[in-house]
């Protein structure tokens, strides 16, 4: 059993589970995958791996070069996207977000697929991650009225800011894991409105797992801790803006 | 307690955000700026990628508004603050819809043109000074479809349907 937010601010909510690298020659069987999730995910994209370089010195050059390193396949209202790649699998849902029991049972239905594909390949990292658009509908704020994770100012320093990006990095020594909490300011919307985009990216690499069952049940820890994080992140007064939990 | 300037003259401990006073390519300078922060995160998020492409259209919509009269060299108007305002409205619907245009750019007709491209399909929105708005679908293979439309947001949510699912065929 779990609670949701009736107007969740979830913009994307994503399961990610990195594999050892396949080499480039399995593209064509990542591809083929398309065949079994056509009528979910009708469209299918090529992913790729873009790198650039600038040389400076006597004379100044640029390269770029794009490599292919997978596939997207999205379903037909582009909202949810099913990612395989030869490094990896991830499922995302964009807003508007039903429930994680939802989000984990699809991406758990499609992971099978992909892992039917890739066979015994070893998992090396997985997370669970969750972007928040906070749209707050007043002109100006105060954000230690609606945060309680914010940048602090020297009173020395003005006080009034028109933009802002704060990342931690917090170890979760518990699990061997990692939160990284991406915290900025966004365009907001509508005009008298701020938004705060609260990216909570839970994860842990280097796992030993000894099934699947293991990669699922790490998930829910993810999840479990990514929920705690996020309630500790805020105040009431933002949590009004969510209208009421409901209970699934 | 910390000060407010005279935009929030009110005395509470914290910062404050002025959300109204943000020239949009300087905001576009800090997105940039944040993602270069965290690019690996950055790619592996739709919304985050969505996100970035919608804040570049935005950031070239605001500079069009500095564009004179002959800004094309064949005595082209430059977009209104009727087209500008249509054009910020589809864009907030599009950021909505998860669909990123692939460019916008000033019509020579006098308004704004957004763009996408999937494949060999091609798709346009174009808002005119004249508070008109046209949608085209095109492909090398078929016969361009152009439609009418008001400036409402269902009617340009069910356009940006009609174009995804072009795109996606």
């Amino acid at each position: 059993m779990g609670f949701r937010y009736a107007n969740a601010p979830i913009t994307e909510a994503l399961i990610d589970i990195r594999v050892e690298p396949l080499p480039s020659s399995r593209l064509e069987d990542l591809k083929a995958i398309h065949d079994s999730v056509k009528d979910q995910c009708p469209e299918k994209r090529e992913r790729f791996n873009v790198q650039g370089e600038i040389h400076v010195g006597p004379e100044v050059s640029a390269s770029a070069q794009r490599t292919l390193i997978g596939f997207d396949f999205k379903t037909s209202d582009g909202k949810q996207i099913f990612q395989a790649r030869l490094d990896g699998f991830t499922f995302s849902r964009l807003k508007p977000y039903g429930n994680w029991v939802e989000l984990r049972d699809q991406a758990r239905s499609l992971w099978s697929i992909y892992r039917a594909v890739i066979g015994g390949q070893k998992v090396i990292r997985v997370a669970v991650r969750y972007i928040n658009q906070i749209d707050i509908p007043v002109p100006s704020l105060d954000y230690k009225d609606y945060f309680l994770t914010t940048p602090e100012i020297s009173p020395a320093l003005p006080q009034v800011l028109s933009g802002f990006f704060m990342q931690l990095q917090l170890p979760q020594p518990d699990f061997n894991g990692m939160l990284i909490l991406n915290q900025t300011a966004a365009t907001p919307p509508v005009p008298n409105t701020n938004s705060v985009i609260l990216d909570l990216d839970v994860f842990k690499e280097a796992p030993e797992f000894a099934s699947d069952e293991q990669v699922w049940e790490m998930l829910e820890v993810l999840r479990e801790r990514k929920n705690k994080y996020f309630e500790g992140c805020i105040t009431d007064k933002t949590r009004a803006l969510f209208g009421e939990r409901i209970t699934y | 307690m910390l000060v407010a300037n005279e935009f929030v003259a009110r005395p509470v401990v914290g910062f404050y955000c002025v959300g109204k006073h943000v020239d949009e390519a300087e905001h576009s300078a800090l997105r940039a700026w944040s993602i270069a922060c965290s690019r690996r995160q950055v790619s592996m998020s739709v919304f985050m990628q969505i996100k970035d492409s919608i804040d570049e259209a935005r950031n070239r919509l605001g500079q069009t508004a500095r564009l004179i009269h002959g800004w094309d060299t064949y005595g082209g108007d430059p977009p209104n603050e009727m087209a500008r305002t249509i054009a910020a409205n589809v864009l907030t619907l599009l950021e909505a819809e998860a669909l990123p245009p692939a460019r916008l750019l000033p019509s020579a007709e006098g308004g704004i043109a957004i763009s996408f491209v999937e494949g060999a399909r091609r798709a346009e929105i174009e808002t005119y000074n004249t508070g008109e708005v046209i949608a085209a679908i095109y492909s090398a293979d078929d016969e361009p479809l152009v439609w009418e439309l008001d400036d409402s947001a269902g009617a340009i949510t069910s356009s940006i349907e009609q174009i995804r699912v072009h795109l996606a065929a």
